[in-house]
């Protein structure tokens, strides 16, 4: 579903450039979840960004579906592939309501029906139709994430690519969420890619994950083995001993 | 040791809507050691750590039987006396450095402040005890160190930058707000070994306030969890491995684990009564 092969990323400053990807190969395997951890600086964004279009890569390419991602891509790209955000305080707009941020995709797109499929797409979060008409700042924090969810899933997407998507929840809002992820993800198969600097809550939601480190894949390694402690890579071993 | 007592404290908020409660009848005492408070987003534990610095909005209430730190009662206190206090004798660490810094200072700059301030030292001296406090909390190259501002040093460098403030003015008591949780996780255990060694070495009282459990757990002495503004348990941190309220244990659950893999992560339900059960 996702083939990235040997990617690369430069960033020009006036004095120097910076390689923040350095020749990143990935597959995932459609309808699986798969996950990339490092610390910040890594590389994680980037490749996220690459992935999404938002970002010019230097040398290789990311195909989706078949289809090689390039810069502005189509709209048919954007309706496959959605992305949720870190930081849910920030990612929807302070002034429209749930309604609008979730209706906003569904009329770019040109949906049918908008009325049903808004009302949907809350049942599917967990969020009832007395939420339809709030603004953000009337929600707590695990119920904007909710909504972040809902405007992704109301397009129907086949790929979610989900940035940090509970670093500023709380654990135990983090748990309904990613159950909440977990779920849809099975019901409609979606392929799913997840940041996280977290390495037991990415062990916990994917199938297979790569540890990154300075814009290079150190290990590419499934959930099982790292329970299992199969680990070859040293600076793995690293962040497995920080993480417990 | 200068003793920290707290018993029933209780902060509202004043709003359009009416008062809205924080704490609801507290009690702490810290008397050196380190004491962790636990707690999710709106239970109460930054508003405690901000009402014991005296840092809290004019919209705050703060009423309780017994608020002291040292000689110092903190609910009659001037704002001049509270002032003395505060950085003096109380140190806060806060939660994000590239937020609490000042962002037109340089990092040496805003540490040697502290320093004129607190002892009355000149120019050339606050300099030379600033870049010794930056040799002290690790920082590789504290003359390069000392004339970037913040925006040019990393998070985990900017943290300690942060605690160099706090040490400056040499304080007995120092609160550390959510100090890693801009930090990554190797990061982070680097940074907390240097807590540790600059606690023991000075022999200062600590309060942790944090939302990790398992952090708190194996940093503290002492743990409090608080849930709606009250105290639900109170316990030695070896004692938190087999937690007595239904709060704590599910809290405890609720995390994913690094050793078996569940087909779903443990939710709860709060349940009403927690927050009742308390007189």
């Amino acid at each position: 579903m996702i083939e990235i092969e040997s990617v690369s990323v430069d960033f020009h400053t006036k004095l120097r450039t910076v390689r923040a990807l350095k020749d990143v190969s990935l597959s995932v395997p459609q309808g699986t979840v798969f996950g990339l951890v490092g610390e910040s600086g890594s590389g994680k964004t980037t490749l996220l960004r690459a992935m999404m279009g938002l970002t010019a890569v230097s040398s290789g390419g990311v195909k989706i579906a078949g289809e090689a991602v390039r810069q502005n891509p189509p709209l048919a790209f954007r309706r496959r592939v959605q992305m949720v955000m870190q930081d849910c305080y920030a990612s929807l707009n302070p002034a429209h309501t749930v309604d609008q941020i979730i209706g906003e995709p569904l009329a770019i797109h040109r949906f049918d029906n908008p009325e049903k499929r808004i009302l949907q797409a809350l049942k599917d979060v967990g969020l009832g139709p007395e939420h339809r008409f709030r603004f953000p700042h009337q929600l707590s924090g695990g119920q904007r994430q909710r909504v972040a969810i809902a405007r992704c899933l109301a397009i129907e997407p086949q790929v979610m690519l989900l940035d940090e998507p509970t670093s500023a929840l709380d654990v135990s809002i983090q748990a309904e969420i990613v159950n909440l992820v977990m779920r849809l993800q099975q019901q409609k198969g979606l392929t799913l890619f997840i940041i996280s600097h977290d390495l037991p809550l990415v062990t916990h939601m994917c199938d297979r994950l790569a540890i990154m480190r300075k814009g290079m894949v150190r290990e590419v390694i499934t959930s099982q083995d790292l329970i299992e402690r199969k680990v070859e890579d040293d600076y793995t071993k690293v962040l497995l001993s920080a993480s417990l | 040791m200068s003793r920290l007592e707290i018993e029933n404290l209780r902060v509202q908020f004043m709003s359009r809507s009416g008062p809205v409660p924080a704490l609801r009848g507290v009690n702490l005492s810290v008397d050196g050691g380190r004491v962790g408070i636990v707690g999710e987003s709106g239970s109460g534990k930054s508003t405690m750590g901000r009402a014991i610095m005296g840092l809290l909005p004019l919209t705050a209430q703060v009423s309780a039987s017994r608020f002291r730190f040292a000689d110092v009662d903190l609910l009659a206190a001037s704002a001049a006396k509270k002032r003395a206090l505060r950085g003096r004798r109380i140190g806060l660490i806060m939660q994000d450095p590239r937020y609490a810094l000042n962002p037109v200072m340089t990092a040496g700059a805003q540490i040697a402040e502290c320093f004129r301030l607190h002892h009355g030292l000149v120019c050339r001296a606050a300099k030379s005890r600033a870049l010794d406090l930056l040799a002290a909390v690790r920082i590789n190259d504290p003359e390069t160190a000392y004339d970037q501002y913040p925006h040019q040093l990393s998070g985990g460098m900017g943290q300690r930058v942060m605690i160099a403030i706090a040490l400056a003015g040499e304080p007995e008591l120092l609160i550390a707000d959510e100090p890693t949780s801009a930090l990554d996780a190797s990061v982070r255990t680097s940074f907390l070994g240097l807590l540790d060694q600059i606690i023991r070495e000075r022999g200062m009282s600590l309060i942790l306030i944090s939302h990790d459990l398992n952090l708190v757990a194996n940093f503290c002495d002492r743990v409090v969890v608080l849930y709606g503004g009250q105290v639900m348990e109170e316990c030695t941190a070896t004692d938190l491995a087999a937690p007595h309220h239904a709060y704590t244990r599910a809290l405890a659950a609720c995390r994913p684990s690094l050793t078996e893999r569940l087909p779903e992560l443990r939710t709860f339900t709060r349940d009403p009564a927690w927050l009742e059960a308390q007189p």
